[in-house]
């Protein structure tokens, strides 16, 4: 028995001191530390990877909520850049002067997704006060897309809070969440991001809001007074503004022009 | 592995021997009280944090209905993970039968599963046919998965492994010649298990049933998943915890957080009272 325990052990230093080799080899290169809206994962995970390939500056994104990013650079503003679902977010922290400058990225598209073919038959925002559908919305509180549903929601349905009641709604605490519970049936309908739809459009379909009770957010990154060295938090901003970055936004379904009536 | 019954040996009165194995777990046990201590003290004494802001906590709708809610959901979990633990244990501790060595490790499963891919499962599981086929049957009894039922579901699978790892223990303490003394004395296998295993299994079915109950109020990750966060809906105590935190309300936090310990260790002390020394021993 202590043989083993021995051997076991010695086998898992092994493996450790391995392991802790592969993490040191980055330790030098430069890094940027973002704060970035859940919604805006698909395509920017990829801008990353793309910006970390071309200039070897690593950038650390920590994904969530809006609401949930805002608090964070509030908190723990020791990062570079501010990129969350809505310019809302970033402006507040302009007037602080923790941020420095602000760039339009994308455009967000509130849209309805149902599960593919529509089987509840969901037309508008209204039908979400049937009793036999079941709707997904993010909490308001805390992604974007849960403020702008609670308003879109406001235009169509007198008694939102009605709808609360027996369990008919499931909030979420970002807007990919829903996209996931349309696909695996826990919810009926759900407004989310158009690009969220596009990225979800293998088992859900889309319906559209009207544009007149549409809020649409405009994305933008702040650059943060605290970065370390903001030459290179601006390259990033050029970056991901730039061609390549907006190559790979149209590809995965984002808007890199603005929609009518922003 | 040779199990002593603990009530035999009391406790080495302190001092009595100055040892390494008297110092070096009394000096262990003060620092670990310590930290604990640090880590709770350095929450409550963050700057914004205050009286009021208690008051506030206790007062808000919100923080009633999750405290409410993670009351009776844990306290259902509570009642369905005995009613499986039990029995589980028992057949892992006393019968023999193929395939126990696989049932045994499926058992311990989900505690090295991160909590979160709990959820996962359940809301795959509710995804598949049958799955859709029972999630029917639920609305059709006029209940919604997304309510108690949920979150009943997500904490029951994080925490049933732990009491049935304690029921197993607990069982296998129990010498077995001792029931089948009692089967000699004429009891049946059922009378002997209600008047003599049971009994001596009890301290240790309790100290399982705490730490699955003390589990399963504190699930978040899988409930985020697979019921979500409404407010007042399926909001547990845990949830609002992330939420107030989330949203930069750190004094909010904290204090529902503090209301959370005080529930808990209340409902730990009721424990200690009702089976004195039994509950940890």
């Amino acid at each position: 028995m202590w043989k083993r325990l021995l051997w076991t052990s010695v086998a898992g230093m092994v493996l450790l001191a391995a392991l802790a080799g592969c993490g040191r080899q980055q330790e030098e290169s430069p890094r940027l530390r973002m704060y970035a809206g859940a919604g805006l994962r698909p395509a920017l995970e990829q801008v990353v990877d793309a910006y970390e390939q071309q200039t070897g500056t690593v950038v650390e994104v920590d994904y969530a909520g809006s609401g949930i990013a805002m608090s964070r650079a509030k908190l723990d503003p020791k990062a570079d850049l501010f990129l969350p679902g809505d310019v809302s977010y970033v402006r507040p922290l302009e007037k602080t002067g923790l941020i420095e400058e602000i760039t339009d990225v994308t455009w967000f598209v509130p849209v309805m997704i149902v599960a593919r073919g529509n089987p509840k038959n969901v037309q508008s925002v209204a039908d979400f006060a049937r009793p036999d559908v079941r709707v997904g919305l993010g909490n308001p509180d805390v992604p974007r897309v849960g403020k702008v549903a609670e308003k879109i929601l406001a235009r169509y349905v007198q008694n939102t809070d009605a709808l609360a009641e027996n369990g008919r709604v499931m909030q979420s605490m970002t807007v990919n969440e829903l996209g996931v519970w349309v696909k695996t049936g826990r919810v009926d309908a759900a407004i989310v991001w158009d690009a969220i739809a596009a990225n979800h459009a293998d088992a859900t379909d889309v319906v559209r809001i009207p544009p007149e009770k549409n809020v649409i957010s405009t994305v933008a990154v702040g650059r943060m007074s605290t970065a370390v060295d903001p030459a290179r938090a601006k390259g990033f901003v050029e970056f991901v503004t730039g061609p390549t970055a907006r190559e790979i936004f149209r590809e995965k379904g984002y808007r890199v022009e603005a929609p009518e009536g922003v | 592995m040779i199990r002593r019954r603990q009530s035999d040996d009391p406790p080495l009165p302190a001092g009595s021997r100055i040892s390494v194995v008297t110092i070096v777990p009394l000096i262990m046990l003060g620092l670990f009280l310590v930290a604990v201590a640090g880590l709770v003290g350095a929450a409550l004494s963050y700057d914004a944090l205050s009286w009021a802001t208690f008051g506030e906590v206790l007062r808000s709708p919100e923080v009633r209905a999750a405290i409410r809610l993670s009351l009776v959901s844990s306290a259902i979990t509570l009642l369905v993970v005995t009613a499986v633990a039990v029995p589980t244990g028992y057949a892992l501790s006393r019968l023999r039968f193929p395939g126990r060595t696989l049932a045994d490790t499926i058992v311990d499963l989900p505690i090295v599963l991160p909590p979160v891919v709990i959820g996962i499962c359940l809301l795959v599981l509710f995804a598949t046919a049958p799955g859709r086929q029972m999630e029917r049957w639920i609305e059709a009894a006029g209940y919604s998965l997304h309510s108690v039922i949920g979150i009943v579901l997500c904490q029951f699978f994080v925490s049933v492994s732990y009491a049935i790892r304690a029921a197993k223990a607990a069982f296998d303490s129990v010498p077995r010649r001792l029931e089948q003394i009692a089967l000699t004395l004429g009891c049946t296998r059922l009378g002997a298990f209600r008047r003599v295993t049971l009994p001596l299994a009890a301290s240790g079915l309790t100290a399982g049933a705490i730490m699955s109950w003390a589990r399963a109020i504190g699930v978040f990750g899988p409930l985020m998943v697979f019921v979500g966060t409404t407010r007042m809906k399926v909001e547990t105590m845990p949830t609002t915890i992330y939420l107030e935190l989330s949203i930069g309300r750190i004094p909010v936090a904290i204090a529902v957080a503090a209301v959370m310990v005080v529930l808990a260790g209340a409902a730990l002390a009721v424990v200690h009272w009702l089976a004195p020394g039994k509950a940890w021993s």
